[in-house]
């Protein structure tokens, strides 16, 4: 797997997958907390007459619009780049020419899974650091621990949709069809918690780490509720990571 | 070379293979063994079925029926990657991971063959040295011509000096002299490994290969030595090559007054060739001698005419033709 891995970052960087992806979260990083500091101030140019009162920008405010800007055009931007991810080399012929070398079929689609999450986690915690390196300079401090936490919870959440993209774009037959499942599971992902956000059920759905963001920040909800949303999000990538290789240990690569 | 590491007689195996695509059988009930050490020639048009059984045997895609088995194990899609280190693969258009280099892809081949310590780092340069490669190394393989694609696949399936080579159509986008280079390559190999070598062109095959199998609609329609084929369809165009000491002209008109005689006749390096019909080659055999001799000439030289591998596979697929009709 770890040839794989390997091959998998180089090309990813090379390509300009990973550093684009990187790009999008660092934008945002450094967009939401001067944002937040002078929306009033912004508003405030476009109002005329009308008088606009905001209550003081927070700190939590700024990390929380970072967070749900990561969850909204990183994420496209992790289908785009992903969806190839396996069934562009099933097309071109470098599936079978990997295959062909002593590499199983588990260790191949792992290696592209674990690049790609090496590869997303990495972009949204040097986002997260700068965001709240610049959040503290611009609006304060905010506490640590949850602001970690919640990038964390973000990079997992974000691993759900890119485990399901992987496999679409290992089963499928073009990455077209892997973008449009990927797609598809972010608002499989979104719709049930905007239904059952104020229920006790919406606790365990993987939307809750993300959705949850500025209420965490400010303390209002603990950190421990979002733990049944991290294993629930796990237990899917599991699932997913099963059954695609189970169904790819038998497909045939044309 | 590391030779033949695995005392198996036959390195492939293939009974009863049938792979099925809907209405199309690629490939049909196919038989084969492929004795170790040989260089063997899986020969047939394009659409054959060569690749489709090649694929197969490298476990990218499963059989519909009938069985492959490589050193003795079963092959499917499972193919285990302790199997896989025993067979070096070149499909017939090479492709690799376009973002790495030539000296990369050789590095990740290493890698993942299991290649110790840093001699297979010589090796490799060697390898691309010898295949015209090594100023190009360093340039990512997306870039690329189809021929040195084709020049890298084989070194890479050289590097790890497996014991069992699979070449799928090998020299097919290679310039005259890549080709020569390829096929003297492969020729080489002999002895120390074993050779399953495809191609749709038949002087390549009877060039390099000791064994051949020759494969139409997904039927294999003969396997045999080639020297053992060659000398089957000696018949095919009944006749001798024969040289005389002297007077060969004389002797070519002589000759042809005889009835079992169709023609005689000399060719530019002064042999003389003599054909016959089928129906009467045994006349000829018995026969020819002795007329030279009891005229005085004397025979330097005398060898059956064989037809070549071409000539071969035109016989057989047009004898399967008239079957089916």
């Amino acid at each position: 797997m770890i040839q794989v891995l390997k091959r998998e970052l180089v090309d990813g960087w090379r390509s300009f997958r990973f550093p684009g992806l990187a790009l999008v979260v660092m934008f945002f990083a450094l967009l939401d907390p001067p944002s937040t500091k002078y929306m009033a101030e912004i508003l405030k140019m476009f109002a005329g007459d009308l008088v606009i009162q905001a209550p003081p920008p927070h700190p939590a405010d700024a990390f929380a619009s970072f967070l749900g800007d990561i969850n909204g055009m990183a994420l496209l931007v992790l289908i785009v780049i992903s969806m190839g991810l396996v069934a562009r080399e099933k097309e071109n012929g470098v599936a079978a020419w990997v295959l062909t070398r002593p590499v199983s079929r588990d260790n191949y689609l792992l290696g592209k899974l674990a690049a790609s999450v090496v590869a997303f986690f990495g972009a949204v915690l040097a986002g997260g650091v700068l965001c709240y390196l610049y959040t503290w300079s611009l609006l304060g401090r905010l506490e640590l621990i949850p602001a970690l936490v919640l990038t964390l919870g973000l990079g997992l959440y974000g691993s759900v949709v890119l485990a399901v993209t992987w496999s679409a774009s290992a089963l499928g037959k073009s990455p077209l069809v892997a973008g449009g499942w990927g797609l598809g599971s972010l608002f499989l992902l979104w719709i049930p918690s905007s239904i059952l956000s104020l229920t006790a059920a919406g606790r365990f759905l993987p939307y809750s780490l993300v959705g949850q963001a500025g209420a965490v920040l400010r303390g209002v909800t603990p950190l421990a509720d979002l733990i049944p949303a991290a294993m629930v999000s796990l237990a899917l990538i599991a699932v997913v990571i099963v059954f695609t290789l189970t169904r790819f240990r038998a497909l045939e690569i044309e | 070379m590391t030779g033949l590491k695995h005392p198996i007689q036959y390195p492939i195996e293939i009974e009863g293979l049938t792979k099925k695509y809907r209405d199309n059988m690629a490939v049909d009930n196919v038989n084969l063994k492929v004795p170790a050490g040989s260089v063997f020639g899986f020969l047939g048009p394009n659409g054959a079925g060569k690749t489709t059984t090649i694929k197969i045997l490298t476990g990218l895609i499963s059989a519909t029926s009938g069985r492959a088995k490589v050193f003795e194990q079963a092959v499917t899609t499972e193919i285990s990657p302790d199997l896989k280190q025993s067979i070096g693969y070149l499909a017939q258009e090479p492709v690799f991971p376009p973002q790495l280099t030539g000296t990369e892809v050789m590095a990740m081949v290493a890698e993942t063959y299991r290649l110790q310590g840093k001699e297979w780092h010589d090796r490799a340069n060697g390898l691309l040295q010898e295949f015209d490669l090594l100023p190009a190394a360093n340039r990512r393989v997306g870039a690329y011509s189809r021929g040195m694609r084709q020049r890298l696949g084989i070194a890479t399936v050289l590097l790890p000096a497996p014991p069992l080579m699979i070449l799928d159509e090998p020299a097919s986008a290679l310039d005259p002299q890549g080709r020569y280079e390829v096929l003297e390559m492969v020729s080489r190999l002999r002895g120390e490994a074993t050779v399953f070598f495809s191609s749709h062109i038949l002087a390549d095959v009877e060039r390099v290969c000791d064994w051949v199998a020759i494969i139409d609609r997904g039927q294999i329609l003969k396997q045999s030595r080639l020297g053992d084929l060659l000398d089957e369809y000696t018949g095919l165009h009944p006749g001798y090559f024969l040289r005389l000491l002297d007077r060969g002209t004389e002797a070519a008109q002589e000759l042809t007054r005889e009835d079992w005689v169709m023609v005689a006749e000399v060719g530019d390096d002064n042999g003389v060739t003599v054909r016959t019909t089928a129906g009467q080659y045994g006349l000829l055999q018995e026969g020819l001698v002795a007329a030279l001799v009891t005229r005085g000439y004397t025979v330097t030289e005398l060898r059956p005419l064989k037809p070549d591998l071409e000539e071969i596979f035109l016989a057989l697929t047009a004898k399967r033709e008239g079957v089916e009709r």
